[in-house]
């Protein structure tokens, strides 16, 4: 019988605690890993409209804190922007906040975006209609997420917003909000008809194509040379900042994290619990072990191994928690999702964490004394 | 050489307040393979300490110990735990199996720590558990076994890895009279077959027969040794 075998036997002994521990762990993991699906659900939500325009270059008004809050600037920054050398493309487009009105009376807030001509960052997945439709006459685009939060049963259906009629012509698909204010898309043009704050010559943004093998960032300096009093952003460098916004300077993403790290210490104290009681209860055992000759690694190694196979164990449980949990959840305003490198990072962790809970029993074990199999 | 255990002028004190209390003075032993010795004495005599010296367990605080010739370096843990592992058998009091193994993992644990051939491993075990009738019982847990039974699978675990030395404390302490000198029967039987030196602590004067040499020992000294 080698020692694995006797440390797996040790752990299984005891089985209604050893299913505790598990499940325990396994909460804590799923805890952890829910934590960090909501932040990278709410990343991708928050950069969702920036990522999927596909675009180069955004411009926009100084010091924009995220996509959700761009303020006014000038129409010509289009044609500005168009001059430029190595643009191949450039559109206007219009983001605010403005108040739906439902069947009901009931107003919600929303996110009006405006799309040009080309109907570029808008939906990107149609679950009804077609995006073109924001061109008609007072339609409008919502996603069939928020149908019931913006009192929507289907297309042809009318509204108001900012007191004008809104048909809905079309419903998106996955354009979720982290404002809890939906999106709403129409066209440019109705956008600044409807939103009286701007006038005909003001939109939010300009979004730019270069050309194939322009140098984008040479192209954006140059930009940024020649548009006095806006700023111009990568999409990359927009999709940092939203988040950064979204994530530190609103609060929600320490929030998570605190959550998050606050499950990882529930899951090392759960461990070290368990791993504790099965060292104090297995005691007299190690002791006559080490009397036989075990050497004390290779007891410390067995309490090593009991706390990987409990982690492991866990996660496999906390796994099977969050599949169904990120499949659920995709149907819903607020995803869970993970990217290969977060989720294996965080096995890393969790595992490292399950080695360090094994400390109290590895120090508990070094002052085991052998001579007491002697004492009865 | 012929002896197993060279014990010379082993003594063992512990501090105690400004002095020092000592419970083991000067003892010299000599015990020769194949060698079965009972040890008897008061509580409080220093038997266990001198068993657990003996079994490389506890360093004295002077005086030497060979094993089998080979003189003991009692600061060398990595050594202490060698020596336990291949020339020491131990029994104890209560037996001490691992009470989630079966009889058969029990003595095997041993074996495999000795470093006994996992081709040899089978043979040996089934060898022994036939030899202090117990191989019916190989495959259930201590907790389904008697107190004599639970010793008989101790003394198997004990032999497995043929130690040159068989230390046994209390053996009988926990056993009716009758199941104790079988289990100490047993223990001459296969010490001897063995060639193993046998030393084996006790209270009970009882178990004196079949024992080659009876040793007393009396607050930390050796007072009779009959052979």
């Amino acid at each position: 019988m080698k020692a694995s075998r006797i440390a797996s036997a040790m752990l299984g002994y005891n089985r209604p605690r050893l299913v505790a521990s598990i499940v325990g762990v396994g909460v804590a993991f799923f805890l952890v890993q829910a934590q960090f699906g909501l932040l990278v659900g709410w990343i991708h939500t928050c950069t969702a409209l920036v990522r999927h325009a596909d675009v180069d270059l955004w411009v926009m008004a100084r010091q924009t804190p995220a996509f959700d809050y761009g303020t006014a600037i000038p129409r010509q920054r289009i044609y500005q922007a168009r001059s430029v050398p190595g643009v191949a493309w450039t559109e206007g487009m219009f983001v605010a906040w403005n108040v739906w009105q439902r069947g009901d009376g009931r107003h919600v807030n929303v996110q009006l975006v405006g799309l040009d001509r080309s109907g570029v960052g808008g939906p990107w997945e149609m679950a009804a209609g077609v995006v073109n439709a924001v061109h008609r006459p007072q339609t409008v685009i919502v996603d069939h997420l928020y149908r019931k939060a913006l009192g929507v049963v289907g297309i042809g259906e009318d509204f108001e917003l900012v007191g004008q009629r809104a048909r809905v012509g079309g419903l998106s698909r996955g354009v979720r909000t982290l404002s809890a204010c939906p999106f709403v898309f129409t066209s440019l043009a109705q956008a600044i008809r409807y939103d009286r704050r701007y006038r005909d010559d003001q939109i939010t943004y300009v979004i730019v194509r270069c050309k194939p093998g322009a140098d984008v960032g040479a192209v954006q300096r140059e930009m940024s040379g020649r548009i006095p009093g806006a700023e111009v952003l990568t999409t990359a460098e927009f999709v940092g900042r939203s988040a950064r916004y979204w994530m530190l300077e609103t609060g929600i993403g320490i929030t998570v994290i605190v959550t998050a790290v606050l499950g990882l210490a529930v899951g090392t104290v759960i461990l070290s619990q368990t791993l504790f009681a099965i060292t104090q209860d297995n005691l007299a055992h190690y002791s006559m072990l080490l009397a036989v000759g075990f050497s004390g690694r290779t007891l410390v190694m067995m309490i090593l191994g009991q706390a990987l196979v409990l982690g492991v164990s866990g996660m496999l449980l906390g796994i099977a928690l969050l599949l169904p949990a990120a499949w659920l959840s995709a149907q819903t305003p607020i995803p869970l999702e993970t990217t290969p490198g977060i989720f294996m990072t965080l096995c890393g962790v969790s595992l490292l964490t399950c080695l360090a809970a094994s400390i109290f029993s590895v120090r508990r074990l070094g002052m085991v004394d052998p001579v007491s199999v002697f004492h009865g | 050489m012929n002896a197993v255990i060279v014990a010379q002028g082993l003594t063992k004190e512990y501090p105690s307040g400004e002095g020092c209390d000592r419970v083991l003075r000067e003892v010299g032993l000599t015990v020769r393979r194949g060698e079965t010795c009972l040890l008897l004495g008061p509580s409080g005599s220093g038997k266990t300490t001198l068993l657990s010296i003996l079994g490389c367990l506890l360093s004295p605080t002077a005086g030497t110990l060979a094993i089998a010739g080979d003189t003991v370096p009692f600061g060398d843990r990595a050594a202490l735990a060698e020596l336990r592992r291949t020339r020491i058998g131990f029994v104890f009091q209560n037996s001490r199996l691992l009470p989630f193994a079966s009889a058969y993992d029990n003595v095997a644990l041993a074996a495999a720590n000795a470093g006994v051939p996992s081709a040899e491993l089978d043979a040996r075990i089934h060898g022994l558990l036939t030899a202090v009738k117990m191989d019916r019982h190989r495959d259930k847990r201590p907790a389904e076994l008697s107190g004599g039974m639970r010793q008989r699978i101790a003394l198997a675990r004990a032999l497995v890895h043929q130690p040159v030395l068989v230390l046994a404390d209390e053996p009988t302490a926990a056993l009716d009279r009758h199941t104790g000198r079988t289990v100490v029967d047993l223990l001459l039987e296969h010490s001897r077959s063995q060639a193993a030196g046998l030393i084996v602590v006790t209270h009970d004067e009882h178990l004196s027969d079949g024992f080659d040499r009876v040793i007393r020992l009396n607050e930390g000294a050796l007072t009779e040794d009959e052979r």
